[in-house]
């Protein structure tokens, strides 16, 4: 009897589930979001701007794309009128997680649920939004240092010497978070390595050419490896290494992104590896996150893409072209 | 009395005059820099750091050049020259395969079209100088996302000759390229009647007009030559890395003006000399190159090219009123 009860009540609560499920199946369809996000200015902004545009469509979701130049204030700004449209949620990637903490609280204020993409800003105030997805900046950067010490044993070098850090802009949770996952990694795995300096370049190859420049100049032959936080700045790095007359392929060259042309730089022999990061990975999250917020799935607070290690062996498996228009 | 005592002693008078007396400041202090530097840094001077120097130098200072004709007839400045850099560094890019000069035409001859569509506003149209520009630079950047979807667009044979070659070590094509552009500029701006009309449109704008002066053709030849320098610009930035996208540039508008200003072109108009923009972009590359070769920490470059900038314009202005 227990037993036939135990059936009947199991099949009840799967019945009562799978009608819940059916019902919450398309609960996003016609919802209004709007996506506070960054310009085309930035390649990897372009292409997730365009992914996340076709699969919020793909979805039912009515997503409003507003964009600014990196420019914080404008997006405190963009908030506000995003908070006065009444949206059924905001999607923010954060240009500085920081500053926008008032934003933010204006937004749990209005009571639109908030959730957060690429950019995570500090932990301690998560209450501020429902979940966090992209990448985990501090991952990467520890991949980057793990990648070093592969590119060092691969290539016969001793774990000792000097290495170099091409950084983001100062200042930002990226940059910060990025920089401590691959010096907290490095001082683990070659505690006889020391980074001798870093400069910030700027996520843009120009300013990289010109802030390594200045780092061979005056540490040269000292110098044994080179972080870059962006491919297109190791692209600045290389530039600078062959007007600096040093070998590249006798360094261990570190990336990051994925990026075509850091891409091209692997396949060429020029830079050891580089660390994922998908913009077609990241829009899938994040309209993932959308779907689950709308159809009141369960919402862990951090959801993180996955950012293996690429070096020439499995560039072309993991490294897709990113899609075009 | 001889005239041969008489001519260094009136020269160097010239030399501190108060039209001329910053622009003397900023190269005593370019060239007192960079020889301590050589003598103080290691491998400051070596052929790489001097070379890394010019490049930078080169690619500011062509921009500069470009705007300084803008600021010497009168207009303030022309805010689109990252957005017009960045898209001839991807039009430069996207014609590098029919070769090095046939690509850096595509360039030039954007720029000269965006420069004479600015010109044509300000000058003709009579539209106010610095929104019309603004308003510009957003269409160009909308144009150059539309053409390259807002991606990154590579070399197929990465950087050219003109973006990584040297006509002797030390000294790259693209500084050689800045060096010809200041001769030319100069001799336009001092020894033709172009030159002259368009200081004396930047001294008194209503006067010039009235001594029938060609003053709409001189704005709109100003635009043309600051949207050339800045595709120059971007094309030079685009040849060194074999890339081009919408991040080129970001920074071109604030530096060329520093540079301009520093060296001593008068934000008023009328007053200046495109030898002195080469001077003060000079002296910012060599500042920027030393700090950076020191290792500074980023906010500590900032305080000190931001102090330096203040230092060499005040002393420019205090000295100029104590000549008078």
């Amino acid at each position: 009897m227990t037993k036939l009860r135990t059936t009947l009540g199991a099949l009840l609560a799967g019945s009562f589930l799978a009608t819940a499920g059916m019902a919450a199946d398309g609960a996003q369809d016609g919802k209004s979001v709007i996506f506070l996000g960054a310009d085309d200015i930035c390649e990897y902004c372009a292409v997730y701007n365009d992914q996340i545009r076709k699969m919020a469509a793909d979805k039912g979701i009515n997503l409003e794309v507003v964009t600014n130049k990196f420019d914080a204030a404008q997006q405190a700004t963009q908030v506000d009128q995003a908070i006065a449209k009444k949206p059924d949620a905001i999607l923010m990637w954060t240009i500085d997680g920081t500053a926008l903490f008032p934003a933010m609280r204006k937004v749990q204020r209005a009571g639109i649920p908030l959730l957060l993409i690429d950019v995570q800003p500090d932990q301690a105030r998560e209450d501020l939004w429902v979940q966090y997805s992209g990448g985990n900046y501090e991952e990467r950067g520890s991949k980057a240092a793990q990648l070093m010490v592969q590119a060092l044993d691969a290539k016969g070098m001793e774990k000792t010497g000097g290495v170099i850090m091409i950084t983001g802009m100062v200042g930002q949770a990226q940059t910060i978070s990025m920089t401590k996952g691959f010096t907290e990694t490095l001082a683990k795995l070659a505690p006889e390595m020391e980074i001798l300096g870093a400069q910030p370049g700027n996520w843009d190859t120009g300013t990289s050419t010109q802030a390594a420049a200045g780092l061979f100049t005056k540490y040269g032959d000292q110098i044994k490896g080179v972080y870059a936080a962006e491919d297109i700045m190791m692209q600045g790095v290389l530039i600078a290494a062959e007007r600096a007359g040093l070998d590249p392929t006798q360094m261990a060259m570190i990336g990051d992104g994925c990026e075509p042309v850091g891409i091209k730089n692997i396949k060429a022999g020029l830079q050891y590896g580089t660390v994922l990061q998908s913009p077609v990975d990241e829009a899938t999250f994040a309209v993932q996150s959308m779907v689950d917020l709308f159809t009141g799935a369960e919402m862990p607070k951090s959801v993180y893409v996955p950012h293996p290690m690429v070096t020439a062996e499995n560039v072309d498996e993991v490294c897709q072209p990113w899609p075009t228009k | 009395m001889s005239t041969a005592t008489l001519a260094p002693s009136s020269r160097l008078s010239g030399l501190f005059a108060p039209a001329r007396v910053q622009a003397t400041v900023i190269q005593i202090a370019t060239v007192v820099m960079f020889l301590l530097a050589c003598v103080s840094i290691d491998n400051f001077a070596s052929a790489a750091n001097l070379s890394s120097i010019l490049y930078a130098a080169s690619t500011v200072g062509i921009a500069a050049v470009g705007l300084a004709s803008v600021t010497i007839s009168g207009n303030l400045f022309a805010l689109s020259l990252g957005a017009t850099a960045a898209f001839s560094s991807i039009v430069f890019i996207m014609a590098s395969g029919l070769g090095v000069w046939p690509a850096l035409a595509a360039s030039l001859l954007l720029g000269v079209a965006f420069g004479a569509l600015q010109g044509l506003v300000v000058g003709w149209l009579r539209c106010n100088a610095i929104i019309s520009t603004i308003a510009a630079g957003s269409l160009i950047a909308g144009l150059a996302t539309w053409v390259s979807d807002g991606r990154t667009v590579l070399a197929e044979g990465g950087p050219t000759w003109l973006g990584s070659g040297t006509i002797v070590p030390g000294v790259p094509w693209q500084a050689v390229l800045f060096a010809a552009i200041v001769i030319v500029g100069e001799v336009l701006m001092q020894r033709t009647r172009a030159g002259w009309e368009l200081r004396l449109r930047g001294t008194n704008p209503d006067a010039a007009e009235l001594a029938g002066l060609r003053v709409t053709r001189m704005v709109i030849l100003s635009y043309v030559l600051a949207g050339a320098g800045a595709a120059i610009a971007g094309a030079l930035i685009a040849a060194q890395s074999g890339t081009g996208n919408l991040r080129v540039g970001a920074d071109l508008d604030f530096s060329a003006i520093a540079a301009m200003l520093v060296g001593g072109i008068a934000i008023g108009g009328g007053r200046g000399r495109i030898i002195d923009v080469a001077s003060g972009t000079l002296f910012l590359a060599v500042l920027t190159n030393i700090l950076l070769v020191n290792n500074f920490a980023y906010e500590v470059q900032l305080m000190v090219k931001g102090l330096a900038v203040l230092v060499a314009v005040t002393a420019g202005a205090l000295l100029a009123r104590k000549s008078r």
